[in-house]
C-alpha cells in the first residue's frame, strides 16, 4: 500500500508529469488532463484491488 | 428567479436535513444503525468538498486550469496509506477516549493544557474565516439566484447560520460526553454529499452534453480562444512543480487534520474496518466530482466571458444565463448542501475543541483554592460543559459571519481555503512525530507549533490584511518596518515562489526544526514518556492493564465515584463502572462479604436498563459500587475514571480533575524507564528464543537427515553382506557337492575323477578371487589402500592388459583394437592397480558383447591439458541412461540379477573406480542400450601434492 501511494505520488509529480505537460489532445481531450484522471482512476482501482486481496 | 421560492426551498431543504437526522437518531436508539456502515462512512468524509470546492473549483479551473485538482488529487494519493496511519489515529483516540484534534496532541505530549489551548487556538483562527467563505457562498450564490441586490445577501447569510447553529446545537451537542457518535449528523452530511456530488454531476452533464457536443466539443471550442488554450498546461497557466507539490502536500495534512475531518473520520467512526471501503470509495468521489470542473469552467467562460461574470458564479449562472432556472434551483441547493455539511461538522469540532481546551481546563483548577465546595462544584461542570459547548456553537457561527459581515466582504476570499489548510498543517510534524517517534517532547511540540504558526500568519495571513485603510503596501514590498529581509512574500530574501510553497516551506522549516531540535535537546519527562509509548506501541498493547498507571491507590473509592457522577450522571456512570468490574474482577473483588450481605438491594443501574436479565453475576460485580466506604479505590480505576473524564472534558482537563481528589499523578522515571526496558527486554527475548528455536531446528533437521543416513548405509551393509555370503556360498556349495561325489564314488572313471577335481579347483580359484577382491574393496573403503606409483608408458601398460584378455577375447570371437601411442607421456600410477583397472574394463566389454554379432573393442588413449584419458570402447548391448550412475556401485549387478544374467563377482567396477579415485582421477560412462558403451578414465600427470584420498569410508565391516 505504501509503495503504490509512493508509486503514484511520484507519477503524479514533477517530472513526470512535466513529460505530458504539453498543448497535444486526444480525442479531443488535452494529454494532461486525460493523464491525471486516468492515473488517479487507475490508483483508486489499485487501492480497491489491493485492498479486496487483502481481505481474503 | 422568485426570492421566496428559493426561500421556501432552501428551509424545505434545511427541513429534510433535519427530518433525516431525528430519523437517524431513532434509529441508532433502537440499534438499528443507518450510520453503521462503509458507504455512509465514506460519504460522510465527503464533507471535505465544501462550498469552496463546490463553486471555487470552477472558478479556480477558469483562471489557473487543472491547478485547482490538486486539492483532491491530494487526499486520493494518501489514502492507501490510510491503513497504517488513519487506522493508528483511530486505534489511539478510541482507546484514550480522545474527540478532536487538540486532545490528540495534548494527550500524546504529557496531557498539556497549554498545548491543547494552542492547537484549538490555532483552529479557531485557522478555520473561522473558512467557515465565513461558506456562509459568503451561500449568501451570494442566493443573491445570485434571485438576481436581488448585495443588500439582500447578509440577510441570507445570517438567517443560514442561524439555521444551521440550531440544527448543530440540537443534534451535534446532545451529550456532554463528546466520544458519543452523533448518528443523525454523519446521516445528513453524507446525504448532502450525495445531493452535492448529484447536483453537480446533473449541471456538469447539462453543460458538456446540453450546451456543447460532448468533452471534445468543449475543448475544441476552448482550444479557439488563445487564453482558454493555455489553460491546457501547467505551463500555460504558470503553475509551477513547487505550488503543484504544495497543493499535494497541503490537502494530504489537511484530510487527516482539519477539524471536521478527524470528527469524521476519526470520532464518528464506527468500525475500523469500514475503512477499507472508504479507501477507495472516497478518492473515487473526489474523482467523480471533479470530472465536469474543466468543461463548465470553460463553458462558462466560452459563453457568459465578457459579461462581467465571476468565474465563481459560473456554476449558477449558466443553467440561469440558458433559461434552465430549475436546474439552477437544484445547482444551488447542491452548493448549499456543501457548505451547510461543512458548517456543521467544523462547527461541532470547534465547539468540542473550545469548550474542552480553552475554558474547562481554567474552570477545574478553580475549587482547589476552595475546597470544601468541590464535589457540588464538579456536579455543576458536567452542566457547564454542556452548555458552553452550545454557547461555543454560537460564538464560532457570530464570529464566523462577524468576519464575512465585517471583513470578508472586503478581503478577497478567493484563498482562504488554502490558507487554512496552511494553518492546519502545522499539526502535521507533531500529530505523525507523536504517531511514530517516541522523542517527541512538550516543548518541542509547542514552540515548533507556535513557531510554525507566526510563520504562517505573516507570510499568508499578513499580505491579505494590507490596503486601504488597514496596512501600507510598503509592507509588502519593503518589508515590515523597511527591513527588507522581513518581507512576507519573500522571507528572509527567499524569492522565485509562489505565496503558498513559500509560506508552507518557512512554517514547516520553523515547526519541524524546532520540534525535532529541542525534542532531541530535553529529554522528555517520565509522563511524556509514558504517554508515546502508548501512541506509538498502541497495536502492541491491548488493554488498560498494561498501561504504566500514576495514581495512588489510596483514594476512596466515592469521591471517584462522586467525580464521575458529576459530569456523566448516575445511569452512565454505573454502567461504566460495571463494565470496568467485569474486566477487571480482581480490582473490585476485595471486599466481597461485604457484597453477599447487600446485593439484595438493586441498583438504580439496573432498574433503569432496558435488558431486565441482569444475571447474578452482574449484581455481584455492579452493586459494591454502592458499598463501598472507605476502601481505596483501585489505581486501574484510577485510569479508568480519567479516561471517561476524558472522553468529556479532553485529557488535559480531565488529568487536572483526577488530581484535585486523588493527588497529582505521579510517574516516576524509575517506573516508565522500568516498563519501557522490561518491554524491550521482553522484545529481546523473544527474538532470543526464536533464534534459538530456529537453531533448533536446524540440528533436528540435520540429525534426522544424519540418521536417514545412517539407516540407509545400514541397509546397505546388510545388503552387502549378503550378497558376499551369497556369492561365496555359490562355489562353495558345488565344491561341496562335487567332493562329496568323488568320496562317496571311489571307483569313478579316471577321466571323470579328472573334470571334478578340475571344477573344484575351478570353483576354488573363483572363491578365492572373491575373497581377495572383498578384501581389496574393504581396503579402499576404509582408506587403508595405498599407491606404489612409478612413472609408467601407458601404450605398454595397455598392450600387457590385452595381452592377459586376448585368450577370452579370441574365445567369444571379439575383435580387439588398441591405438595408444607410444609418445604420451609418463604417467605416474601403481602398475598393478592400473593393470587391474583395465583388465577389469577389458573383461566388462568383452563379456558386453551380444550374441551373434561380432564383437569390437577399442582401446585409445590420448593427452588432454594436465591429465591423460583413456577410452575402452565396445559395440556390446550397451547401458541404460538410468542405470549409468548406479553401475559403479558395489554388487550393482548382482542385484539386478532379474534383469540380466550375472557374469562375474559385481565388486569390478566398484574397485576400479576406488582405484581411479586414489589416483586422483575420475572415471565415467558414456552409453545407449544396444549402442555400445565407453568407459572413459581420466588420470591426472601430476601428482597432487595433498596426501589424503578424497573418499571416506562408508562403513566398516
Amino acid at each position: 500500500m505504501l509503495f503504490v501511494a509512493g508509486l503514484f505520488a511520484v507519477l503524479l509529480n514533477y517530472p513526470l508529469l512535466a513529460a505530458f505537460d504539453h498543448a497535444g489532445r486526444v480525442a479531443g481531450v488535452p494529454v494532461l488532463y486525460l493523464y491525471v484522471l486516468l492515473t488517479w482512476l487507475l490508483l483508486i482501482g489499485l487501492t480497491g484491488w489491493l485492498v479486496r486481496s487483502f481481505n481474503n | 428567479m422568485n426570492r421566496l421560492l428559493v426561500i421556501a426551498f432552501s428551509f424545505g431543504y434545511l427541513a429534510l436535513l433535519f427530518g433525516v437526522a431525528y430519523a437517524a437518531e431513532r434509529r441508532s436508539a433502537a440499534r438499528r444503525s443507518l450510520v453503521a456502515n462503509p458507504y455512509v462512512y465514506a460519504l460522510s468524509m465527503a464533507v471535505y468538498c465544501t462550498a469552496w470546492a463546490y463553486y471555487g473549483s470552477v472558478g479556480r479551473a477558469a483562471h489557473q486550469g487543472l491547478g485547482f485538482v490538486g486539492i483532491y488529487l491530494g487526499p486520493g494519493l494518501l489514502a492507501p496509506a490510510w491503513w497504517l496511519v488513519l487506522r493508528k489515529i483511530i486505534r489511539v483516540c478510541r482507546q484514550q477516549r480522545l474527540t478532536s484534534i487538540a486532545d490528540f496532541i495534548s494527550a500524546r505530549y504529557g496531557k498539556s493544557a497549554a498545548l491543547g489551548a494552542l492547537v484549538t487556538a490555532v483552529c479557531v483562527l485557522g478555520v473561522v474565516p473558512y467557515i465565513a467563505l461558506q456562509i459568503k457562498a451561500i449568501a451570494s450564490s442566493f443573491v445570485v439566484l434571485t438576481g436581488g441586490q448585495e443588500a439582500g445577501a447578509s440577510g441570507a447569510a445570517l438567517f443560514a447560520a442561524g439555521t444551521l447553529a440550531v440544527f448543530t446545537i440540537l443534534f451535534g451537542v446532545r451529550s456532554v460526553e463528546a466520544t458519543e457518535r452523533h448518528e443523525g449528523v454523519v446521516l445528513a452530511v453524507a446525504l448532502e454529499s450525495l445531493v452535492k456530488l448529484l447536483a453537480f454531476l446533473l449541471l456538469g452533464a447539462f453543460v458538456t452534453f446540453g450546451l456543447f457536443g460532448g468533452f471534445a466539443d468543449v475543448f475544441d471550442q476552448a482550444a479557439a480562444v488563445p487564453a482558454l488554450r493555455q489553460l491546457f498546461t501547467l505551463k500555460g497557466t504558470g503553475t509551477t512543480g513547487a505550488e503543484w507539490l504544495t497543493l499535494l502536500v497541503l490537502s494530504m495534512s489537511a484530510v487527516l487534520l482539519l477539524p471536521r475531518q478527524f470528527q469524521v473520520a476519526v470520532v464518528e467512526n464506527v468500525d475500523e474496518n469500514h475503512l477499507r471501503k472508504a479507501m477507495w470509495l472516497f478518492p473515487l468521489y473526489l474523482l467523480v466530482i471533479n470530472v465536469f470542473v474543466l468543461p463548465i469552467a470553460f463553458g462558462g467562460v466560452l459563453r457568459l466571458g465578457g459579461r462581467g461574470f465571476d468565474a465563481d458564479t459560473f456554476v449558477l449562472a449558466l443553467p440561469l444565463a440558458t433559461g434552465h432556472s430549475w436546474l439552477a434551483l437544484l445547482t444551488y441547493l447542491g452548493g448549499l448542501s456543501a457548505a451547510s455539511s461543512m458548517i456543521i461538522v467544523e462547527t461541532i469540532a470547534l465547539s468540542v475543541m473550545m469548550s474542552n481546551h480553552l475554558l474547562m481546563p481554567l474552570l477545574v483548577r478553580v475549587p482547589a483554592a476552595r475546597p470544601e465546595g468541590q464535589r457540588r462544584w464538579f456536579a455543576y461542570l458536567g452542566r457547564v460543559a454542556l452548555t458552553s459547548r452550545r454557547l461555543a456553537v454560537l460564538l464560532v457561527l457570530a464570529l464566523a459571519y462577524g468576519y464575512y459581515a465585517g471583513v470578508g466582504r472586503q478581503l478577497p476570499l478567493v484563498n482562504t481555503g488554502l490558507v487554512s489548510f496552511a494553518a492546519v498543517a502545522q499539526f502535521l510534524p507533531a500529530v505523525l512525530g507523536g504517531l511514530y517517534w517516541k522523542g517527541g517532547t512538550r516543548r518541542g511540540a509547542t514552540l515548533g507549533l507556535l513557531a510554525g504558526f507566526g510563520v504562517w500568519f505573516f507570510t499568508l495571513v499578513l499580505p491579505t490584511l494590507v490596503g486601504p485603510g488597514r496596512l501600507p503596501v510598503s509592507v509588502l514590498s519593503d518589508g515590515v518596518g523597511g527591513l527588507g529581509w522581513l518581507r512576507p512574500g519573500a522571507l528572509f530574501g527567499l524569492d522565485g515562489l509562489d505565496y503558498l510553497s513559500h509560506g508552507l516551506f518557512w512554517s514547516w522549516f520553523f515547526n519541524v526544526g524546532l520540534y525535532v531540535g529541542l525534542s532531541l535537546a530535553w529529554p522528555p519527562s517520565a509522563l511524556e514518556l509514558r504517554q508515546a509509548d502508548v501512541f506509538v506501541d498502541v497495536f502492541r498493547r491491548r488493554s488498560l492493564a498494561e498501561e504504566i498507571t500514576g495514581w495512588r491507590g489510596s483514594t476512596p473509592l466515592p469521591d471517584v465515584r462522586a467525580l464521575l457522577l458529576g459530569f456523566l450522571g448516575k445511569r452512565r456512570t454505573n454502567q461504566a463502572l460495571r463494565a470496568f468490574a467485569e474486566r477487571f474482577p480482581d480490582a473490585l473483588s476485595f471486599n466481597s462479604d461485604q457484597l453477599t450481605v447487600n446485593s439484595s438491594q438493586p441498583s438504580p443501574a439496573e432498574q433503569s436498563t432496558p435488558n431486565k436479565l441482569v444475571t447474578d453475576k452482574e449484581k455481584l460485580t455492579s452493586s459494591p459500587v454502592h458499598q463501598f466506604t472507605a476502601n481505596a479505590a483501585d489505581p486501574r480505576l484510577l485510569t479508568y475514571a480519567e479516561k471517561l473524564l476524558a472522553g468529556t472534558l479532553g485529557p488535559a482537563s480531565a488529568r487536572l480533575l483526577l488530581a484535585s481528589v486523588a493527588g497529582a499523578e505521579e510517574i516516576s522515571y524509575d517506573n516508565v524507564v522500568g516498563i519501557l526496558k522490561e518491554s524491550q527486554q521482553l522484545l529481546e527475548a523473544n527474538r532470543q528464543l526464536h533464534k534459538q528455536r530456529r537453531q533448533l531446528q536446524r540440528l533436528t533437521d540435520e540429525l534426522r537427515q544424519a540418521y536417514d543416513q545412517l539407516q540407509v548405509l545400514d541397509q546397505q551393509k546388510d545388503e552387502f553382506l549378503y550378497t558376499v555370503t551369497h556369492e561365496l556360498r555359490t562355489p562353495l556349495t558345488s565344491i561341496r557337492a562335487l567332493a562329496e561325489i568323488l568320496a562317496d564314488n571311489p571307483d569313478l572313471e579316471v577321466d571323470e575323477r579328472q573334470h571334478f577335481q578340475l571344477t573344484i579347483g575351478r570353483e576354488a580359484e573363483r572363491l578365492t578371487r572373491l575373497i581377495s577382491l572383498v578384501l581389496d574393496l574393504e581396503k579402499f573403503e576404509s582408506g587403508q589402500a595405498s599407491l606404489v606409483r612409478t612413472p609408467l608408458g601407458l601404450a605398454e601398460v595397455v598392450e600387457e592388459a590385452v595381452e592377459a584378455v586376448a585368450q577370452l577375447a579370441r574365445e567369444r570371437g571379439t575383435e580387439l583394437r588398441v591405438d595408444v601411442p607410444a609418445s604420451l607421456p609418463p604417467l605416474p600410477a601403481d602398475r598393478d592397480r592400473l593393470m587391474q583397472v583395465l583388465i577389469n574394463l577389458l573383461s566388462n566389454a568383452i563379456k558386453a558383447a551380444v550374441p551373434g554379432r561380432p564383437g569390437r573393442i577399442a582401446v585409445l588413449a590420448w593427452p588432454a591439458a594436465d591429465a591423460l584419458l583413456l577410452c575402452v570402447e565396445d559395440n556390446g548391448k550397451g547401458i541404460a541412461l538410468a542405470e549409468q550412475h548406479q553401475i559403479f556401485d558395489k554388487f550393482f549387478q548382482a542385484q539386478n540379477q532379474t534383469m540380466r544374467k550375472p557374469e562375474g563377482s559385481g565388486l569390478g567396477l566398484a574397485i576400479t573406480k576406488k582405484i581411479v579415485e586414489l589416483h586422483q582421477g575420475r572415471i565415467w560412462v558414456e552409453s545407449a542400450p544396444e549402442q555400445g558403451a565407453r568407459f572413459f578414465i581420466e588420470l591426472p600427470l601430476a601428482v597432487p601434492t595433498r596426501a589424503a584420498a578424497p573418499f571416506s569410508p562408508s562403513f566398516l565391516p
